[in-house]
C-alpha cells in the first residue's frame, strides 16, 4: 500500500502534465504544411525526393519534373531544414519508396551555423510519427535541445495563444483532417502542386542579412549528416545529386567572392565524395530565358516566384534525364 | 593563569561585545570574523612569542578562550 | 552537457537510477564513471587537462604525505614538503592562468608597449576555475596537516570529477567531501523528494525569473548610450538575474548531489540580506569566499613578509591601526584575486578591489564604528538599523554589478552617472526590447510581471529560510496533493512563464 502510495504523486503528476501538453498542443500548434509531407511520404510511392532549404521549397515543382522525368516527384525541402533533418526525412521516406535519385538543394549557410532552437526547426521531428528512426532523431537532435523544447512542444508557440481561435478552427475542419493545403493560400504565396509558390512581386528588394559560406564556422553535424546520407543513398543504390539553386545576379555580383569561395570548396568536397555538384550560380549552368534579375526574385537571398521556380524546374528535370 | 589573563585582555580589546568567559562558539557561531581571528593572532604571536600557521587556525583552537589558552601553550612548549 | 538540456535530464536520471541498483560498495565507482562520461562529453581533449590535475594532486599529496612522515630530519622534510607543492601549485594554476589569461596579458601588453601580438586560440576546459581550485585546496590540506592523502588513485579521481559539482561548483574540501562520495548510501525517499524539489525550484529561477530579467540587463547594458535612463532598471534586474541564475544553478546541482545522498556545500544565503559588504560575502558564491580565506587571506597574513609589514605598521601607526593594516592588505591582494578570477579584463580587477577596499575600510573603522554607534545609542538587534544596514549594503553591491555586467570600467561610470542624473524608466516601452520571438509593450509588460511575482515568491521563500525554517520538510510533510500540485506549478512554470535561453543556453557560471 506504501508503495503505491509513494508512485502516485509522481503517477498524477505525469498523467496531469500530459493532459496539459496534449491540450496545448492541439491549441497552440498551428497546421503546417510538414504535416501534409509527412502524410504523403507515409502513404504514397515517389522515384524522386527533393531534400534541402527553403530555395528548394520555393524553386523547384514537383510536377514539372514529373512531367521531365515521367515517374514520381516529391518536394521535401524545408526553410530550417539542417542536412541532419534532411537525412531522417529520407529514412522516414524510403520506408514506403524505393526512390531512384535523391536531389539535396546545398545552401552554404546552413553548413557554417549552427541549429536554431525554435519551433519550426522542431516541426520535421514533431510531425514524424513514432518509429525506430524517430527514436534515433530524438537521439541525434531532441536530447541536446532545451529539455522544454523536447518535453512541452508548445514551448515555442506561445506568442500562438492570440491566434487559438483560429488554430482550433483550422484543426477542426476538413482540411486539415483530410491533408489539405487549403489553410496554407494567402496573398503571397500558396503551398500548391507539391512546393510553396511565391507570387510575383517586382520592385526592389530588401536585403535583410545573408548566411554566406563561412569555413572558419564549419558546422560538424552538416557534414556528418549529408555524409549519412550519402552512404545511405550509395547502399540502396540512389542517384544523389546536389544542386545549388540560381541567386539574383546582384546578389552574386556583390557577394562574388563568398560565393566562389563556397563553389570551390563544396565542389572540392562533393568531389571527394564522388557526387555530381550542379551549382546553377556558374556560367555553364545558366539557363535560357531564365531572368536573374532582383526585380522577380522576391529577396536577396534568391527566393523564386513560381514562374521562375517552374522555368528552373523545367531545366532541372532536363539535366537529371541526361 | 597570566597567560589566560592576558589573553582576556587582548580578546577584549579586538571584540569588546563578545562573551569570551562563557562563548564555546566563537567560531561556529560567527562571532569572531576573519579580521577579529586574524587580529587575535598577531596579537598573541606579539605577546606570546608564538608562531602561529594556518594549520592552526581551525575551529577547534578558536572556539573558546579556554582553546585559545591551550593553544598558545602547545605553541610555546614547541 | 548543458544544465538545462534534455541529454542531461536522462543522463542524471540514468545516473540515479542506475546508483540504487547496483551493489552499494560499487555506487563510487559508477559516480566516477558518470562524472568521466560527463566530462568526456564535452571532448577528449579538454578530458586531458582534467586527467592531468587529478594525477598532479594525487601524486603531490602522496609526495607531500611521505616528506612529513619518513624523512627524519624535519627541516629537509618541510623543504622537500614544500618543493613538491610549489611544482604541483605552479603547474595547475599556471595551465589555469596560461589558458584564461594569456590573451589578456597580450593585450595589456600591447595597450602599454604598443605591441601587436595577436590572440592565441586557446581550449577551455570546462570547470577548470573550480576543479583547479578544489584539488589544490586538497593539496594545501594536505601540506597543512588537515587532511590526510587519498592514496587510492579512482577514489580520488571521483573527488576532483564529481559531475554535479564541476561545472561551476560549489568547490568542495576532501575532508568533507570524500568521505560522502566513497561512502554507501542506501535509498531514502524522502531524500529524493527533497532532491527533487531542490532542483525544481533552482529550474524556476533560472527559467522563470533570470531568463526573463537577462532580456532586460542585455538589451540596457548592450545600448548604454539609447538606454541612458535606464541604468537603475538595468542593474536592479542584474542583481535579479545573476543572483537567481547562478543560484539557481546551485540548486540544481546539490539538488542532484542529494538525489545520490551526497551534501554539497550551500554557495547562497539570502545574499541580499547581507548587513555588509563581508556579510554579503559570507552569503554571495560562499565556497569561494571560504577557498580564498583558508588558501589565501590567512597564509598571506601569516606569511614572513607579512609579519615585517605588520611590526613596521605597529611602529608607525599605532598597536589598533598596526595591527589592522597588514590584514587589510591581505585582504585586497585576497579581492584582487576573485576579481581576476572573475574574468580576464580590467572591469572585474576593478570589481574585486571595490569590494577589497570596501571592506578594509569597515576592518579599519571597526573601532571608530563602535565608538559613533554607542554614541548615538544605535543598538545593533535595532529593527530599523538592520533595515538601514540592508538597505546600504545592497546599494553598495549593485554599485559593484555595473563594474561586473558593463563593458568596461568608463561605461559602468557612465552608467552610474546617467542612473543618477538621467532616471526615466519610461524607456522600457520602447522598441527594440526584445522578449523571445515577439516584442512590444504588452511583452514587456507580462515579463516584468512575471519576473515581480517570481521576485515576490524568492523573497517570501527566503524570509523563512532566513528564519531557519526547512521548507522542504515542511513540503514533504503536506498531503500528496497538495504536494502535487505544487510540482505541477512549478514544472509548468517553466514552459509558461520562461523564455528560450539563448545560443548558449546554460547557466553563466558554467563557462568558468
Amino acid at each position: 500500500m506504501r508503495n503505491f502510495k509513494k508512485l502516485l504523486l509522481p503517477a498524477v503528476v505525469a498523467l496531469a502534465l500530459a493532459a496539459v501538453n496534449f491540450c496545448l498542443n492541439y491549441a497552440l500548434i498551428p497546421y503546417s504544411y510538414v504535416r501534409i509531407m509527412m502524410h504523403q511520404i507515409e502513404t504514397q510511392e515517389y522515384d524522386t525526393l527533393f531534400l534541402g532549404t527553403s530555395h528548394g521549397l520555393n524553386g523547384i515543382s514537383p510536377k514539372i519534373i514529373e512531367e521531365k522525368t515521367g515517374g514520381r516527384a516529391m518536394n521535401l525541402c524545408l526553410g530550417g531544414e539542417y542536412p541532419k533533418d534532411a537525412y531522417y526525412l529520407l529514412k522516414q521516406a524510403c520506408k514506403k519508396s524505393s526512390p531512384k535519385t535523391v536531389v539535396y538543394e546545398l545552401d552554404p549557410g546552413y553548413w557554417c551555423t549552427p541549429e536554431g532552437q525554435r519551433g519550426d526547426f522542431n516541426r520535421v521531428f514533431y510531425e514524424m510519427p513514432w518509429s525506430l528512426t524517430k527514436l534515433e532523431y530524438f537521439f541525434a537532435k531532441e536530447w541536446k535541445l532545451d529539455f522544454r523544447a523536447a518535453l512541452f512542444p508548445w514551448f515555442y508557440y506561445r506568442s500562438q495563444f492570440r491566434q487559438m481561435e483560429e488554430i482550433l478552427a483550422v484543426k477542426r475542419g476538413q482540411e486539415y483532417q483530410n491533408f489539405g493545403a487549403g489553410p496554407f493560400q494567402n496573398e503571397g504565396q500558396g503551398y500548391a502542386d507539391g512546393f510553396m509558390q511565391n507570387a510575383l512581386a517586382t520592385g526592389p528588394k530588401p536585403e535583410g542579412k545573408l548566411e554566406l559560406w563561412d569555413e572558419q564556422e564549419k558546422n560538424e553535424d552538416s557534414f556528418r549528416y549529408f555524409e549519412k546520407m550519402q552512404a545511405f543513398c550509395e547502399k540502396r543504390g540512389i542517384r544523389l545529386i546536389v544542386i545549388t539553386t540560381p541567386v539574383p545576379s546582384e546578389t552574386l555580383e556583390k557577394y562574388a567572392e563568398k560565393f566562389e569561395e563556397s563553389d570551390r570548396f563544396f565542389t572540392e568536397y562533393l568531389k571527394g565524395l564522388g557526387l555530381e555538384y550542379w551549382n546553377y550560380n556558374r556560367p555553364e549552368r545558366k539557363i535560357k530565358d531564365f531572368d536573374y534579375s532582383l526585380n522577380v526574385y522576391t529577396d536577396y537571398e534568391g527566393h523564386m516566384w513560381a514562374g521562375q521556380a517552374e522555368q528552373f524546374s523545367a531545366q532541372l528535370g532536363e539535366d537529371m534525364i541526361q | 593563569m597570566r597567560v589566560m589573563e592576558k589573553l582576556m585582555e587582548i580578546l577584549e580589546d579586538i571584540q569588546p561585545d563578545a562573551d569570551f568567559d562563557t562563548c564555546e562558539t566563537l567560531i561556529d557561531d560567527g562571532v569572531l570574523d576573519s579580521f577579529a581571528i586574524l587580529s587575535i593572532v598577531s596579537e598573541l604571536q606579539d605577546e606570546f612569542g608564538i608562531t602561529i600557521t594556518p594549520a592552526d587556525i581551525i575551529p577547534e583552537n578558536f572556539n573558546s578562550a579556554k582553546a585559545l589558552w591551550a593553544m598558545v601553550e602547545r605553541l610555546q612548549e614547541a | 552537457m548543458s544544465l538545462v538540456s534534455m541529454e542531461f535530464l536522462l543522463f542524471a536520471a540514468a545516473a540515479v537510477a542506475g546508483y540504487y541498483w547496483i551493489p552499494k560498495r560499487c555506487q563510487w565507482m559508477w559516480l566516477l564513471l558518470f562524472s568521466y562520461i560527463y566530462y568526456a562529453s564535452g571532448g577528449i581533449r579538454v578530458t586531458c587537462f582534467l586527467l592531468f590535475t587529478t594525477l598532479t594532486s594525487y601524486a603531490a599529496g602522496i609526495l607531500v604525505e611521505q616528506a612529513a612522515e619518513k624523512i627524519p630530519d624535519k627541516k629537509k622534510a618541510k623543504r622537500r614538503g614544500k618543493q613538491v607543492l610549489a611544482a604541483a601549485l605552479l603547474l595547475n594554476f599556471g595551465i589555469l592562468g596560461v589558458l584564461k589569461y594569456t590573451n589578456f596579458a597580450l593585450h595589456t601588453v600591447n595597450g602599454l608597449f604598443g605591441t601587436e601580438f595577436g590572440s592565441l586560440q586557446f581550449l577551455l576546459p570546462l570547470g577548470i576555475s573550480f576543479y583547479t581550485f578544489q584539488s589544490m585546496g586538497y593539496l594545501l590540506d594536505v601540506y597543512w596537516g588537515r587532511a590526510k592523502a587519498e592514496h587510492h588513485l579512482f577514489r580520488f579521481a571521483l573527488f576532483v570529477s564529481f559531475f554535479p559539482q564541476i561545472l561551476q561548483g560549489p568547490i568542495g574540501r576532501f575532508s568533507a567531501l570524500g568521505e560522502q562520495l566513497y561512502a554507501s548510501h542506501p535509498f531514502d525517499g524522502k531524500r529524493i523528494e527533497r532532491g527533487c524539489l531542490r532542483i525544481l525550484w533552482g529550474y524556476f529561477k533560472k527559467m522563470a525569473i533570470a531568463d526573463n530579467a537577462v532580456i532586460f540587463v542585455d538589451a540596457i547594458f548592450g545600448n548604454p548610450e539609447l538606454y541612458d535612463g535606464l541604468g537603475l532598471m538595468g542593474v536592479l534586474m542584474y542583481s535579479i538575474q545573476l543572483y537567481c541564475d547562478f543560484s539557481g544553478g546551485m540548486d540544481v546541482v546539490i539538488g542532484i548531489g542529494e538525489l545520490f545522498g551526497i551534501h554539497l556545500d550551500e554557495n547562497f544565503k539570502r545574499p541580499y540580506f547581507a548587513v555588509s559588504i563581508t556579510d554579503f560575502w559570507h552569503r554571495w558564491h560562499i565556497t569561494l569566499g571560504t577557498w580564498m580565506k583558508d588558501y589565501v587571506f590567512y597564509p598571506v597574513t601569516l606569511s614572513g613578509w607579512m609579519k615585517h609589514f605588520s611590526k613596521f605598521a605597529k611602529k608607525a601607526f599605532g598597536k589598533q591601526t598596526g595591527r589592522t593594516l597588514p590584514i587589510c592588505l591581505a585582504n585586497l591582494i585576497v579581492f584582487f584575486v576573485v576579481g581576476v578570477w572573475h574574468g580576464a579584463a580590467w572591469k572585474f580587477i576593478v570589481y574585486g578591489l571595490y569590494n577589497g577596499l570596501i571592506i578594509a575600510f569597515s576592518g579599519l573603522m571597526a573601532p571608530a564604528y563602535r565608538n559613533w554607534k554607542k554614541a548615538l545609542h544605535i543598538s545593533d538587534k535595532s529593527r530599523a538599523f538592520h533595515l538601514f544596514q540592508m538597505a546600504r549594503t545592497f546599494v553598495l553591491v549593485n554599485i559593484s554589478w555595473f563594474f561586473d555586467r558593463a563593458e568596461d570600467v568608463p561605461t559602468a561610470v557612465l552608467m552610474m552617472k546617467n542612473t543618477l542624473r538621467r532616471l526615466d524608466f519610461r524607456q522600457v516601452l520602447e522598441p527594440g526590447i526584445e522578449i523571445g520571438e515577439a516584442s512590444g509593450t504588452t511583452f514587456t509588460v507580462v515579463a516584468l510581471g512575471v519576473i515581480l511575482g517570481g521576485c515576490l515568491l524568492l523573497f517570501a521563500v527566503s524570509v523563512l529560510q532566513e528564519q531557519g525554517k526547512d521548507l522542504a520538510e515542511i513540503f514533504t510533510r503536506q498531503h500528496w496533493l497538495v504536494k502535487a500540485a505544487v510540482y505541477l506549478c512549478l514544472i509548468l512554470a517553466l514552459p509558461v512563464l520562461g523564455q528560450p535561453s539563448g545560443e548558449s543556453g546554460g547557466f553563466i557560471y558554467a563557462q568558468f
